[in-house]
């Protein structure tokens, strides 16, 4: 039967997973633990009368047409459901235990962003953040009180994914895609991390997929010297992750700026890596992400 | 009554040789205000989402008012939470946003009111109610974030640096508004900070931590009097206790040539514990330095002749950095003193107040 449906309906589509969207343009029903979903315009009301005594129709959530369009788009299998070519972005808001409903979440989000920030739920663990590019632009700083307040009122712990801007058009699906995987990523990566983006996800990355050779590199270079001494990779990469000042570095790992001149002096004296050269202090920080994985 | 319990609680990602905290054991008394305090990174923030439930525990028991909580969903153990970006929304009013988080929990509107209003009188914030949160200073905002804990009626309030975004004069004036506020609700609440300051003047007992353990537990008097280690010693007091690396020869401290005396039942111990012709690191206080004449004719055995580095005036007193033997050292020494870089000083260590370490594990060896 169902290859004969396929044939009559060119738009009917059969999928495996329940879709979590309909647009108001689809009828979908029910086959076989799987699910039939088909245009409407290709169904005449004799038709439909059929179908619908033959298989169980699934009844079409209310209010998500606008989010079934976006989750369309950004899968690449429908238009853009805004005015093409302004620029915006993805935030990846990922819950770590499944949560439902959403309603709620929508008003905090509404009352949070107001009208700058659209949610889509996609499934009961993953919700998407649209923001359009405007006068204002959320800082990661906003998407952390964001979150400081979905667990403070919903007692939801979060983890999100800051997209970048990119043009909306037939490119971005592709383009989140890329990002989608690397959130994917970035979760087992930087499991303590709440707030993730390209940049803070990649360096692990990198070092998780570099091949054996290279690293055996950081592993004997840098690595294996200091290895006896703990406190001096931890204490060069706070040096890094401080944009190289001393006295922040210093207060962060509440130790005096003269340890921690002679904790620097020290690990160039056993790696003969100057860290406050770029190419020095690339390689420690590698090193360090690296140390940290064995 | 034990209002909160952590029971051999450690917390680690994926594997297990690599723990955020571990074994971490406490007992808070009800209307305890505990302060979990230690650099970034020792596992505080993460111990305190443990007690939450925004964090899972990965070995030992959590329990409040006596009942287990590991597998209770967060919004079931009866907590508030206060975070150091405010979490407050910027399109509803300061009334909304304190009423939002019992709208959700489907409290009457009569009561949401009632309780919107007592906690906005309790905080001074009647007047800015109908405002939205931009439109407030940054300690009104924490206030507001407070009205949104206070007026749940927790039993226990989790507080992760609530003032780490103010700037200094208004965190020493918030500081105080809590510990007012804890007085007159009484409400047992853990608090997490890394500034050894606020944990100082707030807690009745402070967890000082480093490195996902527990370094010591205590009043703020004892863990300030009595460090456990030299972290503790270093952490706790501003500025930090001065340490120097030395020998315990004959009934002195030697520090290169320079030595000072030990009290005689201290150097007992000291031998006894087989500590003589050792290594050791002697710890004192800035504020046992002195230069009063006083004390120079009370210790005679710890006078030390020292050229000064940096004299700085703080107005009530004068610091002044110095080295013995190239170990560097601050003093606290009254206003009154004059002295420039270069001058020389004498000064004498009360040697009743100074604390001696191992070398090797660095704990406090019991005098």
């Amino acid at each position: 039967m169902l290859a004969q449906l396929m044939t009559l309906f060119t738009s009917m589509e059969l999928r495996s997973e329940k879709p979590s969207a309909v647009h108001s343009s689809k009828y979908v029903f029910e086959y076989e633990d799987r699910w039939l979903v088909v245009d409407k315009k290709e169904v005449s009301s004799r038709e439909y009368a059929l179908l619908s005594s033959l298989l169980k129709e699934v009844a079409r959530p209310v209010g998500n047409t606008m989010a079934y369009e976006w989750i369309q788009f950004l899968k690449g299998q429908g238009d853009v459901p805004m005015q093409a070519g302004r620029d915006i972005r993805i935030t990846q808001l990922f819950f770590e235990k499944p949560t439902t409903p959403l309603r709620e979440v929508e008003e905090a989000v509404h009352a949070f962003f107001e009208d700058n920030i659209r949610l889509l739920p996609v499934s009961s663990q993953l919700a998407f953040l649209v923001e359009k590019v405007s006068t204002y632009i959320q800082t990661d700083e906003d998407y952390l009180s964001f979150a400081a307040a979905l667990e403070s009122d919903f007692f939801i712990k979060t983890k999100l994914f800051i997209g970048k801007f990119h043009q909306a058009d037939s490119t971005f699906p592709a383009f989140f895609k890329q990002e989608e995987d690397l959130f994917t990523k970035g979760l087992s990566l930087l499991p303590d991390q709440q707030i993730l983006t390209v940049e803070s996800i990649f360096p692990s990355l990198l070092i998780q997929e570099l091949p054996d050779h290279l690293h055996s590199v950081l592993q004997c270079q840098v690595v294996e010297p200091v290895s006896h001494d703990t406190e001096l990779l931890k204490t060069v990469r706070t040096f890094f992750e401080n944009g190289f000042n001393a006295s922040v570095t210093a207060e962060k790992l509440h130790i005096h700026r003269n340890t921690l001149q002679y904790r620097l002096s020290k690990f160039q004296e056993k790696t003969g890596i100057t860290v406050r050269n770029f190419d020095g202090a690339l390689i420690a920080y590698y090193a360090s992400l690296l140390a940290d994985r064995t | 009554m034990e209002e909160l319990v952590l029971d051999r609680v450690a917390k680690y990602y994926g594997d297990s040789s690599a723990k955020a905290v571990s074994d971490f054991n406490l007992n808070v008394q009800e209307k305890e205000f505990i302060v979990l305090v230690g650099p970034s990174g020792c596992g505080k923030s993460t111990t305190l989402r443990m007690i939450a439930g925004l964090e899972e525990i990965s070995e030992g028991e959590l329990r409040i008012g006596g009942q287990r909580m590991n597998d209770v969903a967060p919004k079931d153990r009866d907590i508030a939470m206060v975070f150091q970006n405010y979490a407050l929304y910027p399109h509803m009013t300061v009334y909304d946003n304190m009423a939002f988080g019992l709208k959700l929990r489907k409290f009457s509107k009569t009561e949401i009111d009632e309780r919107v209003r007592k906690a906005a009188d309790i905080l001074g914030l009647e007047e800015y109610l109908t405002r939205k949160p931009k439109a407030l200073s940054g300690g009104q905002r924490q206030r507001v974030a407070l009205g949104r804990a206070i007026v749940r009626d927790a039993k226990l309030f989790l507080m992760d640096e609530p003032l780490s975004n103010l700037d200094a004069k208004l965190r020493v004036q918030m500081r105080a508004e809590i510990s007012k506020l804890h007085q007159r609700l009484g409400t047992t609440t853990v608090y997490v900070t890394h500034d050894q300051t606020e944990a100082m003047t707030m807690a009745t007992r402070l967890v000082v931590m480093k490195d996902g353990l527990i370094q010591q537990i205590g009043t703020p008097k004892e863990v300030y009097e009595n460090p456990a280690n030299v972290f503790v010693g270093g952490f706790i007091g501003s500025p930090a206790m001065n340490f120097f690396t030395g020998k315990v020869a004959a009934g002195r401290f030697m520090i290169g040539n320079v030595s000072v005396a030990i009290p005689d039942t201290s150097y007992e111990i000291l031998k006894k514990g087989g500590y003589e012709g050792k290594e050791v690191i002697l710890g004192i206080r800035p504020e046992h330095i002195s230069e009063k004449e006083e004390v120079l004719a009370e210790c005679p055995e710890s006078i030390m002749d020292v050229e000064v580095d940096v004299a700085e005036l703080t107005g009530a007193e004068m610091m002044v950095y110095s080295s013995i033997n190239g170990q560097s050292f601050i003093a606290r020494l009254s206003a009154d003193v004059h002295v420039q870089p270069r001058q020389h000083l004498r000064l004498a260590f009360d040697m009743k107040k100074v604390h001696f370490f191992t070398k090797d594990t660095e704990n406090r060896i019991t005098l």
